[in-house]
């Protein structure tokens, strides 16, 4: 019988009636235990009364519509996956990455992307990290970790290692268009360790990056933020049934 | 205690009533019955503040709960000048807070009603989760404020700012936030700002995040709704307080949301697959499903989690 149904709530209502009535029939019979048969039956009305009451206001408010959510069981349970990893996460090491997934081609670049980890990439396999995505072309290659943890004042300089972020250093030719570059942050994720729904910080090539910007799924990346303003790197999150609308 | 004593209460109304039933005359017998009804009354009232922590009973452990390195929930008293309310806050300062000298983002936590925050701190374990999914490195460390909305316990703000009465909306965006820079280590920028709330808190967190996108990057709502289901005084409940409305009226802030609901909880699940289709680009949208559990606390332990871990994902990260 379905908690909120009105089949209960009669069944309850009629049991409450009847015990009025049985109380009422009881209250002048009982000889020595008329107290105790009295008490029992008075107690036995309220607590019936109120059970129907509660039934009704249940079913109007629908807190409880089930036994199950009666007692508190939800039918589900939030997992964390684990955080699979990345394809070359065997091959990092200190130094910049080459980097030359499958669809390089498709994005005609001027070269294949130089990628800058954190010190502590290989350290926290079980964490993905943001991204900063630098569209200013290869420049200083050479360049020492430790410059991009400033704001974006230092932008625009280059391939840099960004503090508890992965660097993706890209050079766009004139044939490169966002449209072509929607797939990155796929095989990003599919090759290292990094978010894919969000914590992007696109910079560089104004038009291109903007362009980039408002290609990808919404909430994905933001263009030219403080790299402070980056979430930070985590574990795979606890998760429910769930999907991400990207509009 | 007091559901100890409600239940003594009706069980010796009751036993009176049937010893002294014979013994009394018609206005004797009238007190008699008016008494047990007014303990079970009374018994019901207890039970049904119990579920909803309204009037809280009982002193609240306001010391670290994690020993002397953990994390710390305070209780502190937020005086409003822009709001012109006083009242009362829970703060979670994480076990991280008590080293260096880093600004953390900050989560204002939202209670629904009839309610406080107390529904968190007891029912929910809102400490234990958060010192359990920071330690995971599932959630960055964060400071939780944890405010109560409404000066009248039983008076429904849904967080607005209602006309010729409570400002709860300017308390919650203005009075709060200003009294945590100025108290706490917090980051002042939007990107470290988030909200949450279950019930009606879920509807606050939804509504002050559309409102206020300047103020907040991102807003967990767990069992909310579209409409706040009360006469702001202005109008406002059908145009600029309704989430539903500024969805399809409005241009979408470029905020993340994340609405969870139990499949069986009618209202919450129905406005929620309502927001969910009207959002669009550049808003950002997740959507979380725990199977039935209605409308209960038991379903929001199960959102708990995943919606905190979440918004440390869409907020920016401790400040060294």
């Amino acid at each position: 019988m379905a908690l909120t149904g009105i089949p209960l709530i009669l069944l309850m209502a009629t049991a409450t009636g009847a015990a009025g009535v049985a109380t009422g029939w009881v209250w002048r019979r009982g000889g020595r235990l008329r107290p105790a048969v009295r008490t029992v039956a008075v107690l036995l009305v309220e607590v019936l009364t109120v059970l129907t009451a509660a039934l009704g206001v249940n079913r109007h408010e629908q807190f409880y519509p089930s036994w199950q959510a009666l007692r508190g069981d939800t039918g589900t349970i939030a997992i964390a996956e684990r955080r699979p990893a990345g394809r070359l996460d065997d091959r990092v090491h200190a130094g910049p990455l080459i980097w030359r997934p499958p669809a390089l081609a498709a994005w005609h670049l001027a070269g294949p992307p130089t990628v800058w980890l954190p010190h502590d990439y290989r350290e926290r396999p079980g964490d993905a990290f943001p991204v900063v995505l630098d569209l200013t072309g290869p420049g200083d290659r050479d360049a020492g970790p430790g410059d991009r943890d400033a704001g974006p004042g230092d932008r625009g300089a280059g391939s840099r290692r960004t503090p508890d972020a992965v660097t993706v250093t890209i050079a766009p030719t004139a044939t490169t268009t966002a449209s072509a570059l929607r797939d990155l942050p796929a095989a990003l994720g599919h090759d290292l360790r990094v978010t894919t729904t969000a914590g992007w910080d696109v910079v560089g090539d104004e038009p291109l990056a903007a362009a980039f910007v408002a290609a990808a799924p919404a909430g994905l990346a933001v263009l030219d933020q403080p790299v402070t303003a980056l979430p930070p790197a985590l574990a795979a999150p606890l998760r429910l049934p769930s999907r991400v609308v990207a509009s | 205690m007091s559901t100890v004593l409600s239940l003594a209460a009706v069980l010796v109304t009751a036993a009176v009533l049937a010893l002294g039933w014979s013994r009394a005359r018609a206005l004797g017998r009238s007190a008699l019955v008016v008494l047990s009804l007014l303990s079970v009354v009374a018994a019901v009232a207890v039970q049904v503040n119990r579920l909803t922590e309204a009037y809280p009973t009982g002193a609240v452990a306001v010391t670290a709960a994690a020993g002397p390195t953990g994390s710390r929930l305070l209780t502190v008293t937020v005086a409003g000048p822009a709001s012109r309310l006083t009242l009362p806050m829970y703060v979670y300062l994480p076990a991280a807070y008590r080293t260096g000298t880093g600004r953390f983002p900050v989560i204002e936590a939202l209670h629904g009603y009839p309610g406080t925050p107390l529904t968190w701190l007891r029912k929910l374990n809102v400490q234990s989760t958060l010192d359990r999914e920071i330690a995971a490195g599932r959630m960055a460390p964060a400071i939780v404020l944890l405010p109560y909305q409404t000066p009248e316990r039983l008076l429904d703000t849904e967080c607005t700012n209602l006309h010729d009465g409570p400002q709860a909306e300017t308390f919650l965006t203005a009075d709060v936030p200003a009294f945590a820079r100025t108290h706490y280590r917090v980051r002042t920028d939007r990107a470290g700002w988030g909200l949450t709330g279950y019930s009606a808190g879920a509807f606050c967190a939804i509504n002050l995040a559309l409102r206020h996108p300047r103020q907040y990057a991102a807003a967990a709502s767990l069992s909310g709704y579209a409409e706040p289901g009360i006469d702001v005084g202005d109008g406002s409940q059908n145009t600029t307080n309704n989430p539903g409305w500024r969805l399809r009226h409005l241009p979408q802030p470029a905020i993340a949301l994340w609405l969870g609901w139990a499949g069986d909880d009618i209202e919450s699940a129905r406005d929620s697959r309502r927001l969910a289709a009207a959002v669009h680009r550049p808003l950002a949208l997740t959507t979380a499903l725990v199977a039935h559990g209605g409308h209960s606390s038991a379903v929001w332990r199960q959102m708990e989690a995943p919606a905190f871990d979440w918004l440390s994902a869409h907020l920016a990260r401790p400040l060294p």
